[in-house]
């Protein structure tokens, strides 16, 4: 349900995704498609504020940016945790500080439908999962005890978004660091290959 | 006491070679171009008021019985003598559109945008601004329609336009390299165009080419949009709309979707621009060329 397999099969054959990611003429058509297939899923129809989009994308890269010197510790939990850092600027997007436009307005055909935060996490587990084939390694299997916690997820996000890094990788089946989310260099997986490194 | 007496040098020196500098034909073809433009302006809004205004009101004077009495033809030929005035003069207007100025791609924002490299350095030594000037000025006068809220008849200036080239150009000291990519690397080039896209949007702040069309052209005073919030954006979002083109992205040039992607992201990095710009001193460039680069990495 939250996995475009369509969109990850064909972003995985994109030799170039890494690098085209972080280039706003690939990602704006990228988000639109996607949130537009979450949308059709969860029986919703949306609206993407095109600003709103962009401010979170030049943000996300900045982010990555500071911290590209990471990649080649460890390349695919790099990939992890950019997800994570583009789930919560998404995030911080769809659920600003008062006045001041949200990045996705849905409209509900029915009576229920997809939330805001189910369409952009469905985008960027889609996206993740491509970066995992694209790099050579297998997708993985979103973590069972999801709909325990889902509702936590989509609350705690939405009043935090540094949270999103910790339970996408909880989903992914990875060790969150909930003290210090956002610093790539404190994740467990970084630690080991650094210490491997050194040795 | 001895007293040196100054030594007259009766020697020439040699003059430095002198900065590009603005035509003084361009000069006057420019300020006769605007000058016609905000005649046009003011022609075309002194007739909307005719229509809308002083027409009703004078048939009303001369028959107060109104619209619905039974002298309406009076009303109707107030009217439509005003609508015929407003229509002549946009008949007037089309005609001088079409035929004096074959801009008709860049009106309609129709057209394929060139790497910033080509409008800096044009190869056309008979007029080397032309194309910057006309380019520039079509790009400020649709960026102004992207915001929300128009304005209040705002008036771009060819002229002023044509001044940030010949700035641009005695910025860089008259350097013939101006706008040729020199560097090695791709790195430099990247670091090269964005210095260039930061003295760009330096010279276009500070030659002011956007005014007010309601206050007369010669007056300082009163409301400038040129320090305002709003007037950043615009000139921003030409500035990344030109910057974004590089020879390798010919198949993404479109004028029009490059202005509406250079507008968003003005929109998006505002802040960051405009805090590159406060910082004081000689980092005023380095910071704005920085976020330039950064900006222009991930289009």
């Amino acid at each position: 349900m939250l996995i475009l397999e369509t969109l990850q099969e064909s972003w995985a054959l994109q030799p170039a995704l890494r690098h085209d990611m972080v280039h706003w003429r690939w990602f704006e058509p990228a988000f639109q498609a996607a949130v537009s297939q979450a949308a059709a899923r969860h029986n919703v129809t949306v609206d993407v504020h095109g600003e709103v989009l962009c401010r979170a994308f030049f943000d996300w890269v900045h982010e990555v940016e500071s911290q590209q010197h990471l990649e080649v510790v460890d390349p695919l939990d790099f990939r992890h945790a950019i997800a994570g850092l583009l789930l919560q600027h998404l995030f911080a997007a769809q659920f600003p500080s008062p006045r001041r436009a949200v990045l996705l307005t849905l409209q509900y055909d029915g009576a229920h439908g997809g939330t805001a935060g189910s369409l952009i996490t469905s985008l960027v587990l889609t996206l993740l999962q491509a970066l995992r084939l694209q790099a050579g390694a297998q997708t993985f299997t979103p973590d069972a005890s999801l709909p325990q916690y889902w509702d936590s997820f989509l609350e705690n996000a939405a009043q935090e978004p540094a949270t999103a890094v910790c339970f996408l990788d909880r989903i992914a089946g990875l060790e969150p660091v909930w003290q210090t989310p956002t610093l790539l260099g404190e994740r467990p997986a970084m630690r080991s290959a650094m210490v491997a490194r050194t040795r | 006491m001895l007293t040196q007496t100054p030594v007259e040098h009766t020697m020439v020196q040699p003059t430095p070679p002198a900065s590009p500098q603005q035509p003084a034909l361009t000069a006057v073809e420019l300020a006769l171009k605007d000058g016609l433009r905000a005649l046009e302006f003011n022609l075309r809004h002194g007739a909307h008021w005719l229509v809308d205004d002083v027409g009703p009101r004078l048939a009303r004077q001369i028959d107060p019985v109104g619209i619905k009495g039974k002298r309406e033809k009076l009303h109707v030929l107030v009217d439509s003598a005003a609508k015929g005035t407003l229509s002549t003069l946009e008949t007037m207007q089309y005609r001088a559109a079409s035929k004096a100025m074959a801009d008709e791609p860049y009106r309609a924002l129709d057209f394929e945008l060139l790497p910033l490299a080509a409008y800096i350095s044009s190869g056309d030594e008979r007029n080397p601004s032309g194309l910057f000037a006309e380019v520039f000025y079509w790009l400020i006068r649709h960026a102004l329609a992207l915001g929300p809220d128009p304005g209040p008849g705002w008036l771009v200036r060819q002229l002023a336009v044509d001044e940030a080239y010949w700035q641009l150009q005695a910025d860089h000291d008259g350097s013939a390299t101006l706008g040729v990519p020199t560097a090695a690397t791709d790195q430099q080039r990247e670091q090269q165009h964005a210095w260039m896209c930061a003295r760009l949007l330096h010279a276009l702040i500070a030659t002011r080419p956007v005014r007010d069309a309601s206050m007369l052209p010669w007056t300082q005073t009163g409301h400038d949009p040129a320090d305002t919030p709003a007037m950043l954006r615009v000139l921003l979002s030409v500035v990344l709309a030109v910057g974004s083109v590089t020879p390798a992205s010919a198949n993404t040039a479109r004028a029009a979707a490059c202005l509406h992607m250079g507008w968003q992201i003005a929109g998006a990095r505002q802040a960051a621009f405009s805090g590159a710009l406060a910082r004081a001193g000689n980092d005023d460039a380095a910071a704005l060329a920085e976020e330039f680069a950064f900006v222009l990495r991930h289009i």
